[in-house]
């Protein structure tokens, strides 16, 4: 079928259902699977059969903690992951009395099943059936071996006939802006304010992960990547992509998460890992649209250069699935490594795209700076960086001689890539000030001197109208308190209206363990948009 | 390398640039709190002895701390526990015992300045008796506010160093320092080195401590085969003598370098240059 009958038909056929959405000038036949509308150009004379196309999610999960994959099992009663097709018995009052309607598989076999009563009739080497209908609609189950598959359907009695396009759904991974439903953060001495914070402004919505359980491994980022599959009649699984870290929090998963309706799943060889593999190095973008091309799901972006970088098995698969068509930064120049050290995306409701791109700046620090005292006081930088005032950071030539070399060799670059990736033009960026240091064991790489503020958590619950912003509180003042800080200050300014603004005290376990706030905790999102409508275009052949 | 231990001592003052090499302040001074006083063995027997005694709690505290996971995959102390002068001590006998990991005795060398102790006069020796070349590397790297006299020697030492990656921290914590331009001879030796990170770092240093005397060097080194080295020799001649490129073939040819970063540079330089000449 066209991808335009396809669309005009997705209400007249129950595959469509779980808000889908057709054209309001399609009349409403739930029976569907006929229509009188004029046929397509190369189709016979007389009434064409146009069923709509079926997509659903891959089988994936375990439903019945059989510990078998769904995918391998004949339905059962708990198993929601299937997509029906149903032929109407209007459809199928126009074959011959006594005539039969054939099935065939053109492509994809093996990629998917297809079930009548429980009884698989189409799939791996089966690829023709036929039966006689009976004057009663028929549903068949359509089952999806894996991510992003597809298949075609032929649907044939006599002078009717139809292509039904099968299609998995892709992997999406979230990106910052969609709703919140559920914040982890590990638990450890020395980090009490830092979970504080969370549980006071996000309630139950957020969990304490024990560090006890979890090796002490803080950085609950860098483990997991949350994604998910959806479907349109109403099928959602939750993929929780599992580094090949495999530092303390590996296990979580299984233990927390892995669930009827959601799965963990790991690419990439763990003997191989370095630090690029952590997911701090992982993100997407808010939906953009760039050359004309629209990306409702926005796109995913990482750390490589050349042969440095996030695995190639992820990255590939990330490739394959096409509808967040990832691009590549470098980010070998940090110590750590990843992109949330030096980018993120903040909702600004008020801009055109309705987000900003938060990139760290260096010349906007250096400008900060000048525009104090010399002689302010910076306790902590003092103590822990060897910066005791404002003066003496700006009075060290290779701390400036860094920061230049910073900002011209990657950061005023990377900010290009964005530009052209995601068609952004210098009104939807927001340059925040941003100090980088060499730190020992690092060989010349650079860690966050102020603390990263662009390494931020947006949260906004599920239904809720609160926008949270959760970032480093950056110390930069003697006094303790919040109101008296110029960064602060600058961040407040430079931030979108309309959010919360939360000032973290992240600094003894995760700044000086050379992360921060990000880095430092987890979310799983509401997932948005429907790839089966608005992400059509970015599949291809599929 | 450990026939060079006998030198570090004799080499504490002996380390000095060349007269005609003009040099500009780098880091911070020293904290002044970090000027050695008397034996470093006697004094960190006395400070643990002391601690031992005042607060055993605190004492056994900081004997047993042990590093936290980094996410750079390093070891690194994170915690209040470490911000006391004391600690430096206790650090220092850990250091000097020497039956800690590597890792951790990386860790520990890292800790030091975060103390606010005194160590310095401590790591100019016991560095000459480290195996480990990621501690010894930890070691140069402290000294970038460490004593003038204490710091140079130190990082001569690492310059000359049998490992690559300690000779190449030696030269960025050489940048570091205000004293730096006191290692201009060896950091201008060093732009001949085999290694080309070892280049990329005496160039980068040179530039920054803006050590006049090495543009000749410098100058031969915009056609080194190492892109990285090519881009850190014409950072450096633009800091020490800003525009002093201007119509040189040089940089017309470094405009169409293959390497991006190189080629931005070389024509910013030119562009920078063209505006500014009348």
């Amino acid at each position: 079928m066209s991808r335009f009958h396809a669309t005009l038909l997705c209400c007249l056929v129950g595959a469509c259902g779980g808000g889908s959405g057709g054209g309001d000038d399609v009349p409403d036949n739930p029976d569907g699977g006929l229509t009188t509308d004029a046929p397509e150009p190369d189709a016979p004379t007389g009434p064409s059969w146009m069923f709509a196309d079926v997509d659903g999610v891959p089988n994936l999960d375990d439903d019945d903690r059989s510990g078998v994959e769904d995918w391998t099992q004949a339905p059962f009663a708990t198993d929601d992951d299937y997509s029906t097709l149903t032929l109407s018995a209007e459809a199928l009052s126009l074959v011959t009395p006594g005539g039969e309607v054939e099935l065939t598989l053109a492509s994809g076999a093996d990629d998917v099943a297809l079930y009548r009563d429980g009884q698989r009739v189409l799939g791996g080497a089966t690829t023709r059936y036929a039966f006689t209908p009976a004057g009663a609609a028929i549903e068949l189950k359509v089952a999806f071996r894996d991510y992003a598959v597809s298949a075609q359907l032929v649907i044939a009695s006599g002078e009717h006939t139809d292509t039904v396009a099968l299609q998995a759904a892709p992997l999406i991974m979230n990106h910052h802006l969609q709703p919140a439903e559920a914040l982890w953060a590990t638990a450890i001495d020395g980090n009490e304010s830092f979970i504080a914070a969370y549980q006071q402004a996000l309630g139950t919505m957020f969990t304490a992960v024990p560090g006890s359980s979890v090796d002490w491994d803080v950085w609950m980022q860098d483990e997991f990547e949350f994604a998910t599959l959806t479907a349109s009649q109403g099928q959602r699984m939750d993929v929780v992509i599992d580094s090949i870290r495999n530092r303390g929090l590996n296990g979580l998963a299984q233990d927390l998460w892995v669930d009827p309706g959601t799965i963990a799943q790991t690419w990439g060889n763990p003997q191989l890992r370095t630090t690029y593999d952590s997911f701090g190095n992982l993100e997407a973008s808010p939906p953009v649209t760039v050359d004309g091309v629209a990306y409702p799901f926005g796109k995913i972006y990482y750390g490589r250069v050349g042969s440095s970088g996030m695995n190639t098995t992820l990255g590939t698969f990330l490739a394959s699935q096409k509808v967040q068509a990832p691009f590549q930064l470098p980010t070998s120049w940090l110590c750590v490594g990843h992109v949330d050290e030096m980018s993120s995306f903040v909702p600004d409701p008020s801009s055109p795209k309705g987000f900003k791109l938060v990139i760290s700046d260096t010349n906007a620090a250096w400008t900060l700076l000048s525009s104090l005292s010399s002689s302010a006081s910076l306790p902590r930088y003092g103590a822990d960086h060897g910066y005791p005032t404002v003066g003496s950071l700006l009075n060290d030539a290779s701390l400036r001689a860094v920061n230049d070399d910073v900002q011209a060799d990657y950061l005023d670059p990377i900010v290009e890539k964005f530009k052209a990736e995601l068609g952004l033009t210098e009104a939807d960026i927001i340059r925040l000030p941003s100090l980088f240091e060499q730190v020992s064991g690092c060989n010349g790489r650079v860690a966050a001197l102020i603390p990263g503020m662009v390494n931020l958590i947006i949260a906004k619950p599920t239904g809720s109208t609160t926008t949270h912003l959760f970032t480093a509180d950056p110390f930069f003042r003697a006094s303790g308190n919040q109101a008296d800080d110029p960064v602060i200050a600058a961040f407040h300014a430079l931030m979108p209206d309309g959010m919360t603004l939360h000032f973290l005290d992240n600094w003894d376990v995760y700044h000086l363990g050379l992360g921060e706030v990000h880095c430092g905790t987890n979310v799983r999102r509401t997932p948005a948009a429907t790839w089966w409508t608005d992400a059509r275009h970015l599949l291809g052949g599929n | 390398m450990w026939k060079r231990a006998a030198c570090l001592v004799i080499a504490l003052a002996a380390c000095t640039a060349s007269s005609d090499d003009r040099t500009t302040p780098t880091a911070a001074p020293p904290s002044s709190s970090n000027q050695p006083r008397g034996d470093w063995r006697a004094r960190i027997a006395a400070d643990a002895s002391e601690l031992r005694s005042s607060a055993p709690a605190h004492y056994a505290e900081l004997r047993g701390a042990a590093p936290q996971t980094t996410r750079a995959h390093t070891l690194r102390f994170t915690t209040e526990l470490i911000r006391d002068p004391r600690a430096a001590s206790v650090f220092l006998e850990r250091l000097a015992e020497g039956s800690d990991s590597a890792e951790v005795r990386a860790a520990l060398v890292e800790a030091l300045p975060r103390t606010g102790g005194i160590y310095a006069d401590a790591v100019a020796e016991l560095i000459v008796n480290e195996r480990d070349a990621a501690v010894r590397t930890a070691y140069v790297f402290t000294m970038r506010r460490a004593p003038a006299d204490l710091a140079i020697a130190v990082l001569a030492r690492g310059l000359a160093d049998d490992d690559t990656s300690v000779r190449a921290e030696s030269a960025r914590s050489a940048a570091a320092h205000t004293d730096g331009a006191r290692l201009a001879g060896e950091l201008r030796a060093a732009l001949s080195a085999s290694d080309p990170q070892l280049r990329v770092e005496a160039a980068r240093a040179l530039g920054i401590l803006r050590v006049t005397g090495a543009q000749p060097e410098l100058s031969v080194r915009l056609s080194d085969a190492s892109a990285d080295v090519r881009l850190e020799a014409l950072r450096a001649l633009d800091r020490i003598a800003p525009g002093s490129l201007t119509g040189r073939p040089a940089l017309e040819a470094l405009a169409s370098d293959p390497d991006p970063r190189v080629a931005r540079l070389a024509a910013s330089l030119a562009g920078r240059a063209t505006t500014t000449t009348p």
